[in-house]
């Protein structure tokens, strides 16, 4: 996608085109699906080895829904997933899944819901290889020891069995994101890992996932509702707006210079910490609504005010404005403008 | 805490097993909830009468019956084997208590301490023998019907419906009359039966709160198979809840066993239900008797409520260990 | 400017069996009339505990060891039930906690804000209790027409503003906002803060705003409360906050927020986390977490003092520190 530093195929990691995920929307317990949400409606883009990129949108926009395709926790209606230069979105012999599994994984948002209340740290870190029949006992209480240690929950061995509620929520999390690392996965999806924590402790759990990601060569995609926590997280950025992506580029051209209208609107909306910043927000009308079977056109439109005719009509393709920043929006179309 | 981890401390040169540390954590959890079991006064009631029945059951009994009780070949005019026992040296039967007979003497002129001490050991074992198929299968339909949902779930909850509608009572009359029924077959029919009803509702709904949690979707994301988050996170996580409905199973059990004797309809040596059959069909709960033959209904009678009770108020006290917001702080 | 609320060294602790939970400890500080105040602190350090007691909508184990809340001159935490009752709704209301899914979905909404006022004011007649919340609705930017609707057919940015306009039914001096934006979508949260903000000029009402959010705060209050650990650390005009931090902590965690503004600035981590309030020492809380720490830090509390003109500050070293803060920060 971003030509610019376009290497070699290997270092694409993962590699989506087209994607849908369309919910069936069932009016009765009996009655067939007719109509159909579509969280997720034709998305592209790829991710390189150490690349971080955000999922930024409001909720509703499919943006855990995409993450959670993408390990293959709900199966995609459309489109293709290749990972590591293979074809996984249809992941049928166990040899295949096993591998798949051994190399994506997920952190999620709660960290109280997150952790199975009755299994000790041990047990809970140690689960993929448990599952994934990785090695011996030792083999696995080392590697657990070892991860705990890289994430900060130290000394590892008095934590080792204990109960999550016996932890404060920092370190709950400090423990998802050691029993998402501890296979050294190639690919980990992370749904507002921090969005539930204190503002002292989520600076510390961003910070060490950014050395992580670094020291692993890993790569990420983190799912975020806020602009000023994938500014720090991440190498670019994907606005995603009911199902589409609206925008993409690199974080700091996204944050400096939106173009999508969406865009400019989410982020004159961020509060900024200083009292005597006066924002100008950028007004949009209405609030989100829900994609299902939306028609032919902008989605964006009920609520743009610089809604043009044209947006009615088509929808907007998402194309490359100058060094990989791209976005959905006819303003910016030279053709039909 | 403290103790685990000291342990952990000092030995993480050497790799102590992970089975021993399971134990010593299990029975870290077990005093935990212990204590707060035993802040429930109503659980620790209910406690206390079930271990004092269990002690007269299986300690008290067997002492009494080798001993005091025995039948020696000379002295065996005074029995007391609570079936076939006959004292000779009573004029007429049933007599009051006495000091021979504490309780009195039955009908048939047998010891009712006796019959309510031999009785005891048998209403415990099919009380929990019952409450523990009940839950065995409750918990594994439930969670099978919660994971799977569609069609199985659709049919087994169909079929919990129908179980509760089932006239339990009329349908254990028409079995004993088409074959024997004794104890052990009692508690099969009654746990197969109450194990496909209610209780699979509860902990079904139970397995879809823990079904769509976190936890869940993180082992699926490594790879994890049905069965394995089947058996590793939803069980584990509706036991306590599993293990509270088999209190309240223990109660319903022994209540329907009582109520089947009382009809004559088990084929069983003794039990509390059968005390008061034999009263009855001898006529002696009847009018005015009831006032004049107290001991033949109320020791078996009490009994009954009471290990009934007992079991419930011990399914209170957990339910504070299993629900933390019925805690007090 | 008069004073409206006093608050007073307030201590409230929570008995449990292991001792008391010291979830507000000696606190003070005064909001004068028309002025609205932000209290910040991470979860647990007291604020929401703090607001509670003003209301005195306490839970059965906590206990109000010392302290005063005077408001208009009235201690509050002498007064009966029934004097309290009348000073809830009309003279102080509160905007709790995810109040918007506390509306009751049987009931249209109009109605459960016409029940409320006359719950607190038995003389308004229904018509005219109507007619007030057809005034409301058009104050805090709602379609009068949606008063019959039920919450169902509200969005969540419209629940949130009937719950303001619940708020402002019994026209209240003062109003408490407990995380009144926390549930919502950025572009609903900046418009509801720019709404309640206008609101608050426009009736000139005295306002406590309470949020884990530093950004959020920055956008409406005047002044600004940082809380920690049961105690609040500094206290100054928002301003000063932002521009002046003189508590460690007040500065780790302007340093530690992250920002869409001007250059990408590098994050400062504050380490370790905020103590168990749990028979908490009578030191400074903040000093096992504070670099700048001396031995006198974890053996006194800190007193609370006035370090310039309005500007109260809980620290032993509060004058030399800035330097040494810029220090820190450069490397």
């Amino acid at each position: 996608m971003p030509k610019v530093e376009m290497a070699n195929a290997t270092d694409v990691v993962l590699k989506v085109e087209n994607l849908k995920k369309f919910f069936p929307v069932r009016k009765g317990v009996f009655s067939r699906a007719k109509s159909f949400l579509h969280a997720v409606d034709d998305i592209s883009f790829e991710i390189k080895r150490g690349e971080v990129l955000a999922l930024v949108g409001e909720s509703g926009c499919g943006k855990t829904t995409t993450g959670k395709t993408l390990v293959k926790l709900y199966e995609p209606t459309g489109g293709k997933i290749k990972f590591l230069d293979r074809d996984v979105t249809d992941l049928r012999s166990d040899v295949d899944k096993k591998w798949f599994h051994s190399k994506s994984q997920m952190i999620f948002q709660d960290p109280f819901e997150s952790l199975n209340p009755r299994k000790t740290i041990f047990d809970i870190v140690s689960e993929p290889m448990n599952i994934q029949n990785k090695g011996n006992l030792k083999y696995r209480e080392e590697k657990t020891m070892e991860i705990l240690k890289r994430v900060g929950i130290s000394p590892p061995n008095a934590f080792l069995w204990r109960y999550p509620h016996e932890l404060s929520g920092g370190q709950r999390q400090r423990v998802a994101i050691a029993r998402a690392l501890v296979m050294n996965p190639e690919f980990v999806v992370a749904d507002e890992p921090t969005s539930m924590l204190d503002v002292s402790i989520r600076t510390q759990v961003m910070k060490l996932m950014m050395d992580l990601i670094s020291d692993m060569n890993m790569s990420f995609l983190y799912i975020t509702h806020d602009f000023a926590v994938a500014r720090y997280m991440s190498d670019y950025i994907s606005v995603m707006y009911l199902g589409k992506m609206v925008e993409y580029g690199k974080t700091e051209e996204i944050i400096q210079n939106p173009l999508h209208p969406y865009t400019k609107a989410l982020i004159s909306s961020v509060p900024v910490p200083d009292p005597e910043f006066k924002r100008k927000s950028i007004q949009i009308k209405g609030g989100i609504g829900k994609a299902i079977d939306p028609l032919p056109r902008c989605r964006f439109y009920d609520r743009c005010l610089l809604a043009m005719d044209i947006c009615a009509k088509k929808e907007p393709p998402l194309l490359d404005v100058g060094s990989g920043h791209k976005v959905a929006c006819f303003l910016y179309d030279k053709k039909e403008k | 805490m403290s103790n685990t981890t000291e342990e952990m401390t000092a030995s993480s040169e050497v790799f102590e097993s992970p089975f021993k540390i399971k134990l010593k954590l299990m029975w870290r959890a077990f005093k935990e909830n212990w204590k707060i079991f035993s802040e429930s006064k109503i659980g620790m009631l209910g406690f206390w009468i079930v271990i004092i029945f269990a002690v007269a059951g299986f300690i008290v009994y067997p002492i009494l019956a080798s001993t005091v009780w025995k039948s020696t070949s000379l002295s065996s005019m005074v029995s007391y084997n609570p079936v076939t026992g006959y004292d000779f040296t009573i004029a007429s039967n049933p007599a009051p208590p006495s000091l021979t007979h504490l309780l009195g003497t039955d009908p048939l002129g047998r010891d009712i301490l006796a019959q309510l001490l031999y009785s005891t050991p048998r209403e415990f074992a099919l009380g929990i023998i019952a409450a523990l198929i009940t839950v065995f299968l409750g918990t594994t339909i439930g969670t099978i019907s919660a994971f799977y949902g569609g069609v199985v779930d659709t049919f087994f909850m169909r079929l919990a419906d129908l179980t509760l509608l089932f006239p339990f009572i009329p349908f254990l009359i028409v079995i004993s009359g088409m074959m024997t029924v004794n104890l052990f077959m009692l508690a099969l029919i009654l746990g197969v039966l109450s194990g496909f009803g209610g209780i699979t509702i509860i902990l079904r709904s139970q397995a879809m709160i823990v079904k769509v949690k976190p936890f869940i979707e993180s082992a699926k994301v490594s790879g994890a198979s049905n069965p394995y988050i089947i058996v590793n996170h939803i069980i584990p996580n509706i036991m306590p809840l599993s293990f509270l409905y088999m209190m309240f199973n223990v109660t319903g059990a022994i209540f329907s066993e009582a109520v089947l004797s009382f009809f004559g309809l088990l084929n069983i040596r003794m039990s509390w239900g059968l005390m008061i059959y034999t009263a009855d069909t001898a006529g002696y709960i009847v009018g005015t008797n009831i006032g004049t033959y107290w001991w033949l209904w109320l020791p078996p009678g009490a009994a009954i409520t009471l290990i009934c009770g007992a079991f419930y108020f011990i399914g209170r006290g957990l339910d504070e260990v299993v629900n933390p917001r019925l805690r007090r702080r | 400017m008069k004073p409206i609320l006093e608050v007073e060294n307030l201590k409230m602790y929570y008995s449990t069996k292991l001792g008391y939970v010291k979830a507000v400890d000696g606190i003070s500080f005064v909001l004068n009339e028309g002025e609205s105040l932000g209290l910040v602190g991470e979860s647990g350090c007291g604020k929401t505990t703090t607001s509670m007691a003003i209301m005195r909508l306490l839970a059965e184990n906590a206990e109000i060891l010392s302290g005063h809340i005077y408001f208009k001159g009235k201690d509050l935490l002498k007064l009966n039930n029934e004097e309290m009752n009348k000073v809830r709704w009309a003279g102080i209301s509160m905007i709790f906690q995810a109040a918007m899914n506390s509306l009751n979905p049987v009931y249209k909404v109009g109605d459960q804000i016409i029940e409320a006022i006359i719950t607190h004011e038995p003389n308004v007649t229904f018509e005219e209790a109507r007619e007030r919340v057809v005034n409301l609705y058009k104050l805090v930017g709602l379609d009068p027409k949606r008063i019959d609707n039920y919450p169902h057919e509200y969005s969540g940015g419209m629940k949130q503003r009937a719950i303001i306009a619940m708020s402002l039914s019994c026209n209240p001096d003062m109003i408490i906002a407990d995380e009144p934006t926390t549930a919502l979508d950025v572009i609903v949260q900046d418009m509801i803060l720019k709404e309640m903000s206008r609101i608050q000029k426009k009736l000139n009402m005295s306002m406590i705003y309470i949020s884990h959010d530093i950004a959020v705060i920055a956008e409406v209050a005047e002044k600004i409360g940082i809380m920690y650990a049961g105690k609040l650390v500094e206290l100054s005009d928002s301003v000063t906050i932002f521009k002046r931090p003189a508590h460690p902590y007040t500065i780790g965690l302007m340093s530690s927020f992250p920002s869409v503004k001007g250059e990408k600035k590098e994050l400062v981590t504050i380490p370790g986390e905020p103590p168990n309030l749990l028979n908490a020492p009578d030191s400074c809380r903040f000093a096992p977490r504070c670099p700048f720490a001396t031995k006198e830090c974890l053996e006194k509390e800190p007193p609370y003092e006035e370090i310039e003109p309005n500007h109260f500050i809980a620290c032993f070293h509060p004058q030399n520190l800035r330097k040494q803060v810029n220090e820190y920060a450069k490397g």
